[in-house]
């Protein structure tokens, strides 16, 4: 029964943080009031909102890193507000740039840069540069150039990362161990990886499956993984420029086709689309030997499992290759000058080096600093849980995530696409040809 | 009437010679005529803010261009209805809502009809069969979708343990294209059955029971009283439930967005949900707009003929 959590734990997260915005805003107020100066100028209220889109008790480490914020600025409130999913916190979060209410800051998905630069809804942070906050050294050099490639444009800084991830490949040593296969050297190659599924999966006398090869997750982010493979098969599905997409390529069939393959010809994934909650309790309870998923389900995975857990790049086939994800912190248009210049000091708070690091070791999320990775109690972290550098290393290969203009829409047409191949509604090929036919009516407009 | 005796009051005095009198009945007549109308302005004046401006700003908005791509809104016609009417994925929302609503308005009301019958003929045990039906409306949509989503989930939950245990293979009904809707009307007609029993019991306790006990005493056997005494004498209520059922099952959204958001590839996608994917998800404010015409065209046919249907019966059954 435990073994729901993930989802059990969403409905449970939303209740907590009711319950600890309550005492986070009864703890910060006498504080506040006791604050020494804070006088000279009237204190600075932000809202700021908030999207939990990884496994694991996020809102309330986040609420806590508000609360020491506030603590520790007399002259600033900010006042966190956990809004669900990414797509509900961009849903809100839209409505209200809409409605001329925006919050003051907000961490959206990296790829809502464009539709947010579309809607004319944030301003670049290059013009804030000059405000600084007294605990920060911000440089937005030190932040992984991976990461940046979905938070600039035009020569122009709008976003700035904070939960930031790549999908790896989650394999079970102890499984690997018992089928006689070396648990340090995880499968290299898509060829490897179909090899060491049928090794390790098990079924019992009747042949039903009960511990199976591998699982990739096609109901939430089912783009974004797919995205990894296509590169790994030899193209992006981004375009150059943010009105074009890539999405029927011969490398993208090709990744489509292997990807059914692995239910269908080699039979070492259940068939039909797998769901993105329940992957990695799946995983972390012994009834997959490999995962693909997000980082960020690292720490959660790891206080699950109950046998050695190793992380690895995404196999590779003709090259190695992932998008990068997660959400930058965004800026909004429309609101005084005193609370943008008090949203960059929070935003450069949160982003600071040892913040950084801790965030990552508290979730999984990648340090998203290069000095985030110096810091001593990253070093410390690494050194009992090496399964973390594996994100970091595998930055060298990533991609931007997919996006253009109208992001969500192109994405939906991705998930569409691949869940219409693996529920057998069409074939690969077929499916990103219409795809790519959507997508290239969407962006017509744009063009 | 008074309406019309006051109207007659006022060409009467109309057409008498103007006197100081006169005028002041006049006036007072015209106040009197006036004053309902003043009554009702305070709910009206919701009614316009809340109902009428939204629709009427809603149907201006589906005749223009405006969504991301054109944030400013341009005139476009029928343009966003042609496209609708272009649009693949608009047909086979259209197609799965109908489905859909085929799948559980009739195994719903039936059911709501029979849970009706039996609690009506149990004293002491309606009470908690009543109870037993009746729950599952009491909890929220959100709370449904997430308790079934659990047992529907392969691998650890409720009816995989089932059939794990009864020996059949393993289905991921949610995973799969063809079974993902069907299982999405089980759990709707779960909810909503017990809901229709209600109905159903209220209009059964209002049936004559001489009329049942004269039918008994000619030789009517149980179903010939429930065929030809309780649902014909009940027929209103029938419309009325049949009715609910369909504009229920068309404003389906909760229920998908928790367990499929509209997966696999939209076969689960109905039109609420698509309506709101259109314009919260895609922020295109013209399509949302048209889809939602459309909508309120089919929601307020459907409504009329209900309204239609029970006008005549009720007819039928005063003649």
């Amino acid at each position: 029964m435990g073994k729901g959590w993930v989802r059990w734990g969403k409905t449970a997260l939303a209740v907590g943080l009711g319950v600890s915005l309550v005492v986070g805003c009864g703890q910060s107020e006498p504080t506040g009031s006791t604050g020494q100066e804070g006088d000279q100028g009237r204190k600075v209220e932000l809202t700021f909102d908030y999207p939990v889109g990884v496994a694991g008790p996020l809102s309330r480490i986040i609420q806590g890193m508000v609360d020491e914020f506030n603590r520790t600025h007399s002259n600033i409130h900010v006042t966190a507000s956990f809004t669900g999913s990414y797509a509900d916190t961009t849903t809100k979060v839209v409505t209200a740039v809409r409605g001329h209410n925006p919050p003051d800051t907000a961490i959206l998905l990296s790829t809502d840069m464009q539709t947010l630069i579309d809607m004319d809804a944030i301003v670049p942070i290059d013009d804030l540069l000059a405000e600084k906050d007294s605990d920060s050294s911000f440089d937005i050099n030190d932040f992984y150039p991976a990461l940046l490639k979905n938070s600039q444009q035009n020569g122009k800084t709008w976003g700035v990362p904070f939960q930031r991830s790549t999908p790896v490949l989650y394999y079970n040593k102890t499984a690997m161990k018992e089928a006689g296969l070396d648990p340090e050297k995880p499968p290299q190659t898509w060829t490897e990886l179909v090899e060491y599924a049928k090794k390790t999966q098990q079924a019992d006398a009747s042949g039903q499956v009960t511990r199976w090869g591998v699982e990739f997750p096609a109901t939430g982010s089912t783009y974004w993984l797919f995205q990894g493979l296509a590169i790994e098969a030899g193209q992006d599905l981004n375009g150059p420029d943010p009105s074009h997409v890539n999405i029927s390529t011969p490398a993208a069939k090709k990744a489509l086709q292997w990807l059914l393959d692995l239910s269908k010809k080699e039979k070492v994934m259940p068939g039909g689309t797998i769901d993105w909650a329940a992957t990695p309790t799946d995983f972390a309870s012994g009834k997959t030997v490999f995962a693909y998923h997000s980082t960020g389900s690292l720490s959660a995975i790891l206080k699950q499992a109950k046998f050695g857990v190793g992380v690895a790049f995404m196999p590779k086939d003709v090259q190695f290759g992932v998008p990068t994800g997660g959400g930058n912190f965004y800026i909004f248009k429309g609101i005084p000058e005193s609370h943008r210049k008090a949203a960059w000091v929070f935003v450069q708070w949160m982003t600071a080096p040892e913040r950084a690091a801790q965030w990552a070791i508290d979730t999984g999320y990648v340090p998203v600093r290069k000095s985030a990775a110096q810091t001593q109690r990253w070093k410390a972290y690494v050194e009992k849980t090496p399964q973390a550098q594996v994100a970091i290393d595998q930055l060298q290969y990533a991609y931007p995530e997919f996006t253009g203009h109208q992001s969500p829409q192109l994405q939906k047409i991705v998930d569409d696409a691949v869940q219409a191949a693996l529920t057998d509604r069409k074939e690969p090929d077929q499916a990103l040809d219409d795809a790519q036919k959507q997508a290239d009516q969407i962006l017509s407009a744009y063009r | 009437m008074g309406r019309d005796r006051t109207l007659k009051a006022i060409k009467w005095e109309n057409t008498i010679p103007v006197s100081e009198e006169g005028l002041l009945a006049t006036r007072k007549q015209l106040i009197k005529s006036v004053q309902p109308y003043f009554m009702v302005l305070p709910g009206f004046f919701f009614v316009l803010l809340f109902t009428l401006y939204p629709i009427v700003s809603m149907a201006i908005y589906s005749l223009l261009r405006e969504n991301l791509a054109h944030p400013v809104p341009t005139w476009n016609g029928f343009g966003n209805y042609v496209r609708l009417w272009q649009d693949p994925l608009f047909h086979q929302v259209l197609k799965n809502t109908g489905l859909y609503v085929l799948m559980v308005v009739p195994v719903a009301v039936c059911l709501g009809f029979l849970f009706a019958v039996w609690i009506n003929g149990h004293g002491r045990l309606g009470a908690f069969l009543r109870t037993a039906f009746l729950y599952p409306i009491i909890l929220p949509v959100v709370s449904v979708a997430s308790i079934w989503l659990f047992i529907l989930t392969p691998e650890y939950g409720l009816l995989s343990h089932f059939t794990n245990w009864a020996g059949l293979p393993e289905h991921a009904l949610l995973r799969d294209a063809s079974t993902a809707l069907p299982a999405l009307a089980v759990v709707a007609i779960w909810r909503q059955a017990g809901f229709y029993a209600l109905f159903f019991l209220a209009g059964l306790q209002g049936v004559d029971p001489d009329v049942e006990h004269a039918a008994r005493l000619d030789g009517a056997g149980r179903w010939a009283v429930i065929r030809h005494i309780r649902i014909p004498l009940m027929w209103p209520v029938v419309v009325f439930v049949l009715t609910l059922a369909v504009l229920n099952a068309l404003q389906t959204m909760d229920l998908l967005y928790v367990m499929t958001q509209g997966g696999p590839d939209n076969t689960t996608n109905l039109i609420l949900y698509h309506m709101y994917e259109t314009q919260f998800a895609f922020g295109d404010t013209g399509m949302a707009s048209a889809i939602s015409v459309f909508f309120l065209v089919v929601v307020a046919l459907v409504s009329t003929v209900q309204i239609f249907v029970a006008d005549r019966a009720r007819r039928e059954h005063d003649d």
